[in-house]
């Protein structure tokens, strides 16, 4: 690659070993079974409001939560069965949240969906049909996908990307989904281009995944302008996306709305099409499951399969080989305690680490070499914020821009002291947080 | 775990448990985790780790110097090695005293220091006097600032400089003239044929240039590590390669170096040497590539890398060029040493400023 046709990226960013092991395996489904535990809080906003009681009946795609409010999203029953019981069960990210508790009968009976044509949808109705779906962002973050589709008014919005970047080592579900339904993916892109009325519409991918890249620009008819970045984590957040893509920079503190462009990730936009053209709400998606786990691969996964019933359908863990199950990659995702926890719309994968691959050292003092300060993708400077943290100077922690922090861990990555400098960061954040209140 | 490794975890924990022998487990385990690196699985993600860590980066600049080292063997004798342990040992001492007054860890910080003084000395400094320096350098330079990390200066050029103000004579008016061909150095302990000069005094002196030939090679007087030009960049590029310091300092230390010494020559011929002279001969090499880019005195910021580095170019030039001293290298990177913070937080300003705006 030469300097004259240097693909567009951003400054910062690291090269971890990417370990997509799972990248030739074709997506299979896995059969729901056993019980199912879905969280009524799998979105950010206010949480569903369960619209079943304890010893009802559900189908596939029933209501079981209503959403409460603009921003919040309906949960769906995902097979059908029995509801045994309505309370907190624990979520991946670590909280313990209002859940409900399906024993399933075998037989996976489903509801009628109502199929529309989106063509003849107005814009209002498209979104209800996205809210009534249960749509969220599918990437990690799991904001309703209705409310990122209907920007202020005064919000001139003019760009959509669709991030399929993927840039987590280990997880390849994105990378399959493209690679195996991009007609779904494209249909969904096309809808809600018109829904934003924007003039460009980008599909940003990592140069790892040149296959899944062709599949779109062979279909996509123009219509989407499809851009091969370096491969190079964080890549797929939405701040250095857009700044890879159209150059401009997300505020501190803003949002992609703030500079005209909305992002949407692969397998939502897979959803939306599904919701709005056939009905059918969110009930599955693809999971990587890998590292140490039996039969490494890509699943199509029930909402609220247990980490437990997936691993056992898979094989089960090697004994003793595994030091931590992890939803989601590497790099970002939630230890979880044990196999409890359920799959939920943001879970990308499910990746079980060995010893050698799960270690951090013990941390010793900082030499200042500023590896942080070169890689942090946000343009902060890791080391002072977590000095400021640590001596309880939280002001001249807000003055270093510390939100801004996207808590990638690419500075705990480099730190040659092994300073868990990510998680002062997001300690720094959460006393600023309650500074403010 | 293999015999060994258990054997020593053992013994950590019976120190620690006993109330007399308590102190020494902070030693124990610090070897311990230099032999065996020991980790814990980690809590929270990331779950990745690049493979720089403290003691690589450590091992990597020992590693890097080390063809400097044994080239101060062959140029002068066994006595060079002697020199060496003479520094580790006396060195360790004062970092193990300090580990077991604070209760901390040894950092791995002390084996770079370790080597990196003697090579900054000249190769018939007394062996008690090299025990003194880097005492003063481990003390003053770094543990009273509170240790790895915290400390200003680099403790090394800390204690040279302590050595050449206290002791001129023996540190910096005599000089030995290096073996060449053959087995030189490698056949005896000392070498005795002295001089008065190094290139640089000669030129201060009388305007006589030493032949680059021999400034590249090593066949020049001069401090232990500096002779030869060639191994000193050889594990320069080897830790820029590595990966292990930014190659921002050095580039733009010996980048300002040859640019004002190119002017400097053409205005004042007699007292500015031209610029190829100036890169190879002296400390300046040696100052660039393992002194200038200590991560801990250094600036942390690439711009303020930059700055550093041009600064410290225009200082050791002038000192060179225009004071009594036919040498600038370690006054230049200690003074700069003072800056080193003023320049990150400039650039904090200016390249942090601007994003606190609110858009539009």
């Amino acid at each position: 690659m030469s300097l004259l046709t240097k693909k567009p990226s951003f400054v910062g960013g690291i090269h971890p070993a990417d370990n997509k092991l799972t990248r030739d395996s074709e997506i299979k489904d896995i059969a729901p079974s056993g019980t199912l535990v879905i969280p009524l809080s799998q979105h950010i906003g206010a949480p569903a409001k369960p619209v079943v009681e304890e010893g009802d009946n559900v189908k596939r795609g029933q209501k079981i939560g209503e959403a409460q409010g603009f921003v919040s999203s309906p949960v769906h029953a995902s097979s059908s069965g029995e509801v045994t019981k309505i309370g907190k069960f624990r979520h991946p990210s670590g909280n313990e949240v209002k859940g409900v508790k399906i024993d399933l009968d075998g037989e996976d009976k489903s509801v009628d969906f109502k199929e529309a044509d989106p063509g003849e949808l107005s814009t209002e109705e498209i979104l209800e049909r996205i809210q009534g779906a249960g749509i969220v962002g599918m990437g990690g973050a799991a904001f309703p996908t209705h409310v990122k589709l209907s920007p202020p008014e005064e919000k001139d919005i003019d760009t959509l990307v669709i991030n399929g970047a993927e840039c987590e080592p280990y997880l390849t579900s994105d990378f399959r989904l493209t690679l195996e339904e991009p007609e779904k993916i494209i249909k969904g892109t096309e809808l809600i281009a018109d829904v934003l009325e924007v003039d460009k519409v980008y599909f940003g991918i990592e140069d790892n995944k040149p296959e899944a890249a062709e599949e779109i620009r062979s279909r996509a008819s123009g219509s989407i302008e499809v851009v091969e970045l370096p491969t190079k984590y964080p890549q797929g957040w939405e701040k250095t996306l857009i700044q890879a893509l159209t150059g401009r920079e997300v505020p501190v503190d803003g949002l992609p709305l703030d500079i005209g462009v909305v992002v949407q990730n692969v397998a939502t936009v897979k959803a939306i099409w599904d919701g709005v053209r056939f009905g059918v709400p969110l009930t599955e998606r693809v999971v990587t499951a890998t590292g140490t786990i039996r039969n490494p691969g890509n699943y199509r996964v029930r909402i609220g399969t247990r980490g437990k019933e997936l691993i056992d359908q898979l094989g089960g863990l090697p004994e003793g080989r595994t030091a931590k199950l992890i939803d989601g990659g590497p790099m970002m995702g939630d230890t979880q305690p044990d196999q409890s926890t359920p799959v939920v719309k943001s879970t990308s994968g499910l990746l079980a680490l060995g010893e050698e691959a799960a270690v951090a050292r013990d941390s010793s003092p900082c030499i200042r070499c500023g590896k942080c300060v070169d890689v942090c993708p946000a343009n902060l400077l890791p080391t002072s914020i977590y000095k400021s943290v640590e001596s309880g100077d939280i002001e001249k922690a807000e003055e270093l821009n510390t939100t801004a922090c996207c808590e990638c861990g690419s500075c705990t990555y480099v730190c040659p002291s092994e300073i868990p400098l990510v998680q002062w960061i997001v300690q720094g954040k959460s006393e600023i947080e309650k500074r403010k209140e | 775990m293999n015999r060994l490794e258990r054997l020593m975890s053992d013994i950590s924990s019976y120190t620690e448990d006993n109330p007399y022998l308590q102190h020494i487990t902070e030693v124990i385990d610090t070897v311990r985790s230099i032999v065996f690196e020991p980790g814990v699985s980690a809590d929270k993600s990331p779950f990745l780790r690049d493979y720089i860590e403290i003691k690589r980066y450590m091992f990597a600049v020992v590693l890097a110097v080390a063809p400097a080292a044994l080239a101060s063997i062959y140029f002068y004798g066994w006595r060079a090695l002697a020199m060496i342990v003479v520094s580790y040992v006396a060195g360790g001492i004062a970092e193990v005293t300090f580990t077991l007054i604070r209760k901390e860890e040894i950092t791995e910080g002390f084996l770079v220091t370790g080597i990196l003084f003697p090579l900054t000395l000249p190769p018939n400094t007394p062996l008690w006097m090299v025990a003194v320096g880097i005492i003063v350098g481990v003390i003053l330079g770094k543990e009273v600032f509170g240790g790895t990390g915290y400390n200003i200066f680099n403790p090394a050029l800390v204690g040279r400089v302590f050595l050449t103000t206290t002791f001129p004579v023996a540190t910096s008016s005599e000089w030995l003239i290096p073996m060449t061909g053959g087995w030189a150095g490698f056949k005896q302990f000392s070498v005795d044929t002295v001089t008065s000069a190094t290139p640089l005094g000669v030129f201060a002196n009388s305007g006589t240039l030493a032949p680059l030939r021999d400034l590249f090679f090593g066949n020049i007087p001069g401090c232990l590590g500096e002779s030869s030009a060639l191994l000193v960049l050889a594990g320069g590029i080897f830790m820029i390669l590595a990966r292990i310091i930014d190659w921002r300092v050095p580039v733009s230390y010996l980048g300002s170096v040859f640019l004002y010494s190119a002017l400097g020559t053409y205005l004042w011929p007699n007292q500015v040497a031209p610029p190829v002279f100036q890169l190879l001969a002296g400390g300046l090499l040696f100052g660039a590539i393992y002194m200038a880019t200590d991560p801990v005195s250094s600036p942390t910021t690439k711009e303020a890398k930059w700055v550093y580095g041009v600064f410290l170019g225009v200082m050791t030039v002038s000192i060179r060029a225009f004071s009594g001293y036919p040498e600038g290298v370690t006054y230049s990177i200690l003074l700069m040493n003072m800056f080193a913070p003023l320049f990150d937080e400039m650039v904090m300003t200016f390249r942090y400023g601007p994003i606190q705006k609110p858009y539009k």
